[in-house]
């Protein structure tokens, strides 16, 4: 019962950390276009993607014609379930996660690349050219930053000597963040993280000037509110992990003196900094086509990932000599 | 640490939730059956699907599925766990990847 009521309080708390993510990366990239960005709704806009979100819930529920309404309700759910579930096993407020096991780093790889094959699912049902055309366009993306993702999620573990996410966590506990030992891991990870969320310029799935939104197109209402609400869950998900496994999750200075609060402090301090770079990456790039996408990640990024394995293999040695 | 079924029933927390949160949302009534347009986006054309191949998908769904078995033999290896769990998975696996373009 305990957990029930731990989980409908930390799903409410990361839709929360979710809408302030949107808004910093919405105000950082109006400052780069020199725009405001959000301004009116609550102190400094800061209540905006609440706003966008109450009013497309509020908004008619239309099925295309052909599509399949049951599957159009259920994935949505376990879509915004998914990326609130694996957030859940990243120790974002205290060194010790809501839920840890030993090698939770690989449940948290297969639920984040189920999250994936929904999305490609999503585009699928529904019947309209763009629609389709955007989920196989996502399918593409999906397989090409797949493995470095995984390879470089995977990279900590090896260093650290343990899949779970909590021992990572404890292995950087003496001050020295995993980024030191395998830098080239984080910035594979971060861009694959940058794809995986569909951020410019990785957004070929959704293009808006070439397929009109991709596999969103056909979403209105309540469906295309939990998409977008998915959508910025994955990018606290994916800056969170990036904080957890390479940059020394909450541990920094003042930790021992001002107790588990501070813990805290430095893990946001770090993902709003993870956040900023990406924000960064969206202002200032133009979206790559297809073919120059796939050929970054199944030319460069897959070898670098392999490298990179390689190479932490030889630090985890090295540790234990 | 926790169990399997802390882990089951936080999702099914998570669950709730979400479901809860999703029937809050206002379903206006539909419109009557000859207003409606076909794509949400407007477009007066009849709805048709692009021609696309079923293993696709498959192949999709089998890969992230592949790709989670390899991390997991590569994490076994390197922490020097019994690899008796990944190879069983990894067989699976192998067995679904022959079956699934079949079917």
């Amino acid at each position: 019962m305990i957990l029930l009521i731990y989980a409908f309080a930390l799903s409410a708390l990361f839709i929360f950390f979710s809408f302030l993510i949107e808004w910093i990366e919405r105000k950082i990239v109006a400052r780069i276009q020199s725009r405001i960005g959000p301004f009116f709704a609550g102190p400094r806009g800061l209540l905006q993607p609440l706003a966008d979100f109450l009013k497309l819930m509020s908004k008619e529920d239309i099925v295309p014609i052909g599509a399949d309404e049951l599957l159009l309700t259920i994935i949505p759910i376990l879509l915004a379930s998914l990326a609130t579930f694996v957030l859940m096993f990243i120790p974002i407020f205290t060194p010790d996660p809501l839920i840890s096991y030993p090698a939770d780093l690989i449940y948290i790889i297969g639920l984040s690349a189920s999250i994936g094959a929904l999305i490609v699912m999503t585009g699928y049902i529904n019947p309209g050219p763009y629609s389709n055309v955007g989920a196989a366009r996502f399918g593409e993306l999906f397989l090409s930053f797949e493995i470095p993702f995984a390879v470089s999620v995977a990279v900590p573990a090896i260093i650290s000597g343990s899949a779970s996410i909590a021992e990572i966590v404890k292995f950087q506990e003496n001050g020295i963040p995993i980024i030191v030992f395998a830098p080239l891991g984080f910035i594979l990870l971060l861009i694959s993280l940058i794809a995986k969320v569909e951020k410019v310029p990785f957004d070929i799935a959704e293009a808006e000037t070439e397929i009109a939104g991709g596999w969103q197109v056909e979403l209105s209402g309540r469906r295309l509110a939990f998409y977008r609400l998915t959508m910025n869950l994955e990018t606290l998900f994916a800056a969170a992990l990036c904080v957890a496994l390479y940059l020394g999750a909450g541990y920094g200075p003042l930790l021992d003196t001002l107790g588990s609060a501070m813990y805290f402090v430095w893990f946001f301090i770090k993902l709003i900094l993870v956040v900023f770079v990406i924000s960064l990456i969206e202002g200032i790039m133009a979206r790559l086509r297809v073919d120059q996408v796939l050929r970054i990640f199944w030319r460069y990024m897959v070898p670098l990932s392999f490298l990179q394995l390689i190479l932490a293999l030889f630090v985890r040695l090295i540790i234990t000599l | 640490m926790v169990t399997f079924w802390d882990i089951a029933l936080t999702f099914i927390g998570t669950l709730i939730f979400f479901t809860i949160l999703f029937f809050m949302g206002t379903r206006k009534r539909e419109k009557a059956r000859e207003a409606l347009m076909p794509f949400t986006s407007g477009e007066k054309y009849h709805p048709m699907r692009i021609p696309y191949r079923i293993k696709w998908i498959y192949y999709v769904a089998l890969f992230s599925a592949y790709e989670t078995a390899t991390i997991f033999t590569i994490l076994a290896i390197s922490a020097g766990y019994s690899l008796i769990l990944p190879i069983i998975y990894v067989f699976l696996l192998l067995v679904a990847l022959i079956i699934a373009p079949v079917e």
